[in-house]
């Protein structure tokens, strides 16, 4: 039955990370792929000093690639998820502040990917739950299905006690 | 544990900053050209007024207002048509597909902002062929009026591709749709 719950911990786990990590990648990319339509899209949010925007428009996506990716394979799981949790967090606020404003303005997710999409409930909750899939890495770290469990770093999530009863198993015959 | 996490954080930030400006002087680190809304489109050639400007063929939207900035700088719907009539200018409709489908200003391209990355090139090719051959080719785009985005974003997309004389008509379709003009 130990056995069994680390299992599934990993496998939740994996999932929160290639859900919040591959999200994450992918955004990055269609972003990259016309970084001034991303340029507009965050000059319409009006957050952002003008002159910073250029510089925000490629930094933004090259951050959600290389957290999304150490994510996705589980190495410095914790650390990725940290800045995952701070992005997602970020776009909420955005997005939040947006609705606020009453502020008819493309939402620019996933580099219009999925086409046109206005700002709305539908784009905050979908951040929440892949803030929630971060935050529960910066957590429980990226789980036993990841190069940080390989390099040893994360304890699988296995519990110790199952593998100590093995231990006695052995010491006994 | 919490150091070593810390450290990771800052180095992968320092490397995202660092690949970010090298990816963007590379490829440019500016914003699109602005388009100057408050211009408004010279009709040529207009087929003589009154009479023999369609009438309008349906009742006016109450609820469908023209803008205010519409009114402000003067570029009104019964502009448009006519710009449409003298075959001064082409229409570029910058909202959804699904928008467009379920109504458009006749003779107008659908362009959406999210074209922009690969399938935009055909019908940019098509206004560019067309200025060349006719540099005084207007090229006017519109969204759902009001405060709507999608006509400056996709003007100013047009601007960087070299587009030349792209205005943008602040109406909208809901001030098209109020003038009682026809839709496709």
């Amino acid at each position: 039955m130990p056995r069994q719950s680390g299992f599934v911990c990993s496998a939740i786990l994996m999932t929160c990370r290639l859900i919040g990590g591959g999200a994450l990648v992918l955004a990055g990319f269609m972003k990259l792929r016309d970084p001034s339509v991303f340029m507009l899209s965050i000059e319409s949010f009006g957050l952002i000093p003008e002159s910073l925007i250029p510089l925000m428009a490629f930094i933004l996506p090259w951050t959600e690639i290389v957290s999304g990716l150490l994510l996705v394979y589980g190495l410095w799981s914790r650390a990725a998820g940290v800045i995952a949790t701070a992005l997602y967090g970020i776009f909420i606020l955005a997005l939040l502040w947006v609705l606020w404003k009453d502020l008819p303005v493309d939402c620019g997710c996933f580099g219009g990917l999925f086409g046109s999409e206005t700002v709305g409930w539908g784009s905050i909750l979908r951040n929440i739950v892949l803030a929630s899939a971060a935050v529960a890495v910066t957590f429980c770290g990226g789980g036993a299905a990841s190069l940080d469990a390989v390099r040893g770093e994360t304890i699988a999530t296995a519990p110790a006690k199952d593998k100590i009863v093995g231990l006695a198993g052995q010491e006994a015959s | 544990m919490m150091k070593t996490t810390l450290v990771r954080i800052i180095l992968i930030l320092a490397i995202a900053g660092v690949v970010g400006v090298i990816d963007g002087a590379t490829r440019g680190l500016k914003m699109p050209p602005k388009v100057d809304t408050s211009a408004v489109p010279t009709v040529r050639n207009v087929p003589p007024k009154a009479e023999e400007t369609p009438a309008p063929t349906q009742e006016p939207a109450p609820e469908a207002e023209p803008t205010e900035a519409t009114e402000e700088n003067g570029f009104t719907a019964e502009i448009m048509n006519q710009l449409i009539e003298s075959g001064s200018a082409l229409v570029i409709d910058a909202r959804s597909e699904e928008e467009f489908a379920a109504g458009h200003i006749p003779s107008a391209m659908n362009l959406p902002i999210e074209y922009f990355g690969g399938r935009e090139i055909d019908i940019v090719q098509f206004l560019l062929d067309a200025q060349q051959a006719d540099p005084e080719l207007q090229i006017i785009v519109y969204c759902s009026g009001g405060d709507c985005h999608a006509s400056q974003l996709v003007g100013r997309k047009l601007l960087e591709y070299q587009v030349q004389n792209v205005f943008i008509f602040e109406g909208g379709f809901p001030a098209w749709q109020a003038a009682g003009y026809p839709i496709e």
